[in-house]
């Protein structure tokens, strides 16, 4: 084993490739040498190339000296590893004599959808796309940059990968009521490419917190309806916004969402035709609009920690009865029945008719029962 | 008195050693995880032969089972502050290369990096129990590195990266050796094992 790595002594190099450490565009072809320090007593024909590893053939080698082999590699790819291929001159008995990394890729792409938010109004993050081709091969420096319109300086974006890898977040120092013009520079070793730029209002990109304080309970003894309540996020409770709402639920055993959209503005909705005996899980989330009578649709806050509670047993369920198809149709059409018999009874034009008289009716219902079982 | 401090350092000199077997032997392994992610982000031979490096400190020694216990720790502390030194510089370089982009070599470094920086303060504790304490830092500054192409740089942290591996089981073998050698000032342990 004859290698002493350069690093040990730089004088005392065994050989020296050229050209070192280049970079080059996919599809070139490069011609590299190999000389050796005469003191080592190596021969050309005594070398070898390597490239990742790979032994090269030796009809891609020429002898340029008795101390200097070359190597041509034609139509190179793009580097396997963004740390740079390794193209190495070995001695005969496979000790590494040099190496040189070789970055072999395409210049960046102008990166392309840059989406931004602000939690609160206190900061900014924005994400984007690497252009098109995507992967260079090349390690990629992306510099998010902003400044306020018309008069501002340019600022350059100072944490990244707080939102994914292509993001970066502007934690504080931002101005309100002035656009901002944003735009992302995409640097590698093969160049430079600038994106379009964005502009925006902070206004119009705010998103909050997840509503706070949501709690799921019973209604009564409905063992189909749960009642959720929450709060407005208090972040924004000192600024000129409307709110909207959705809320998401699940049964325990199942990883799909149902959502409601039609909450609006309320703090507080009641799921129906839900299963008896089941626990639900429900989160919400909220919009917040129209911020200092800003135009733009707001940006939905993330979704709340699920909150578990689950409906009351079915009391024909408990009782081990599983009535067939045409069975519960008939209960269906005498419960339908006796409904509208109390809803002329007890509802006085048509406007209270909805699902709360319908829920009033049964719990009626439930203490008649009741009533009659004592 | 007397006979109640000497016992009470005893056991703390136990307990030093026994958690800097744990730290070195966790050490070991999350070393021996991050080589192989280093050999392949870099694109290297696993087998790669590498020569001995300038500034990283040799593992391998001879009568290791003649050393005396402060020999051991002594040694250990040069090692380790050596390699704390020489691992903030590959994470430097490896930032400064690669960006954040490579974070899984990069956090992996760092922790490695904890990890040397914990067992280093575990050996000062150990040798504050001696009489003599802990060297100064002055001693174990590392020479600047050469200018080094960006292949050099590869190897040369092989190079580190596989004699910690080494050092990390010498040091488990050393503290095993002053934990049998009780406060293991001065004494020269039993020659039952070796490296």
């Amino acid at each position: 084993m004859v290698f002493a790595p350069p690093f040990v002594s730089p004088a005392a190099d065994p050989a020296v490739i050229s050209p070192q450490d280049p970079t080059l565009l996919i599809g070139s072809s490069l011609v590299a040498t190999c000389t050796v320090s005469p003191d080592f007593h190596l021969k050309a024909e005594d070398l070898y190339w390597t490239l990742n590893g790979r032994r090269l053939p030796a009809a891609s080698y020429t002898a340029l000296g008795p101390t200097t082999l070359s190597v041509a590699l034609a139509r190179l790819n793009g580097s396997k590893q963004q740390s740079g291929d390794n193209l190495v001159c070995h001695s005969r008995d496979g000790g590494i004599l040099a190496g040189s990394c070789l970055y072999v890729g395409l210049p960046p792409e102008k990166p392309v959808n840059i989406t931004c938010w602000s939690k609160n109004m206190k900061d900014l993050t924005c994400k984007w796309a690497p252009g098109t081709e995507g992967e260079t091969f090349l390690h990629t420096n992306y510099t998010l940059k902003y400044k306020l319109r018309w008069y501002g300086r340019d600022n350059t974006c100072q944490e990244y990968h707080t939102a994914g890898p292509y993001s970066c977040h502007i934690p504080k120092d931002l101005a309100l009521f002035t656009p901002y013009e944003i735009w992302v520079e995409a640097s590698n070793r093969l160049g430079v490419a600038v994106s379009d730029v964005v502009m925006l209002d902070i206004l119009d990109v705010v998103t909050t917190d997840p509503p706070p304080d949501v709690h799921v309970s019973r209604v009564g003894d409905l063992e189909d309806q749960l009642s959720v309540r929450w709060s407005s996020p208090p972040a924004l409770k000192d600024f000129l916004f409307q709110a909207k709402y959705q809320i998401q639920y699940r049964v325990e055993d199942s990883s799909e969402w149902k959502v409601v959209d039609d909450v609006g503005n309320q703090t507080s909705c009641r799921l129906a035709g839900l299963r008896p005996g089941t626990v639900y899980f429900v989160q919400v989330r909220c919009n917040p609009f129209g911020i200092y009578g800003s135009k733009k649709a707001g940006i939905w806050s993330d979704w709340s920690n699920p909150t578990a509670a689950s409906t009351p047993r079915s009391e024909r369920a408990a009782g081990g009865c599983d009535p067939k198809g045409g069975e519960q149709n008939t209960t269906l059409r005498r419960e339908l029945k006796q409904f509208f018999g109390w809803v002329k009874k007890h509802a006085y034009g048509c406007s209270n008719l909805g699902i709360k008289l319908y829920d009033q009716w049964r719990v009626w219902l439930q203490k008649s029962h009741k009533a009659r079982n004592q | 008195m007397a006979a109640a401090d000497s016992t009470s350092a005893t056991l703390r000199h136990r307990d030093l050693c026994s958690r800097g077997i744990r730290l070195a032997g966790k050490m070991r392994s999350d070393v021996v995880d991050l080589l192989d992610t280093y050999v392949e982000q870099q694109g290297l031979d696993a087998s790669a032969n590498v020569a001995a490096v300038e500034g990283v400190p040799v593992a391998a020694v001879e009568r290791w089972d003649e050393q005396t216990g402060t020999q051991r720790l002594l040694e250990n502390l040069a090692a380790y502050r050596a390699f704390r030194a020489l691992l903030a510089q590959m994470l430097e370089e490896q930032q400064e290369q690669l960006g954040e982009a490579d974070a899984t070599l990069g956090r992996a470094l760092a922790a490695v990096l904890l990890q040397v920086s914990a067992f280093t303060y575990h050996l000062e504790e150990l040798l504050r129990l001696e009489d003599r304490g802990p060297p100064g830092e002055e001693a174990a500054v590392v020479p600047e590195p050469p200018q080094l192409s960006l292949f050099e740089r590869k190897l040369r942290g092989l190079g580190v990266l596989r004699e910690l591996a080494q050092w990390a089981v010498r040091s488990v073998r050393d503290l095993r050796q002053l934990a049998k050698a009780g406060s293991g000032s001065g004494t020269a342990a039993s020659p039952a094992e070796s490296p």
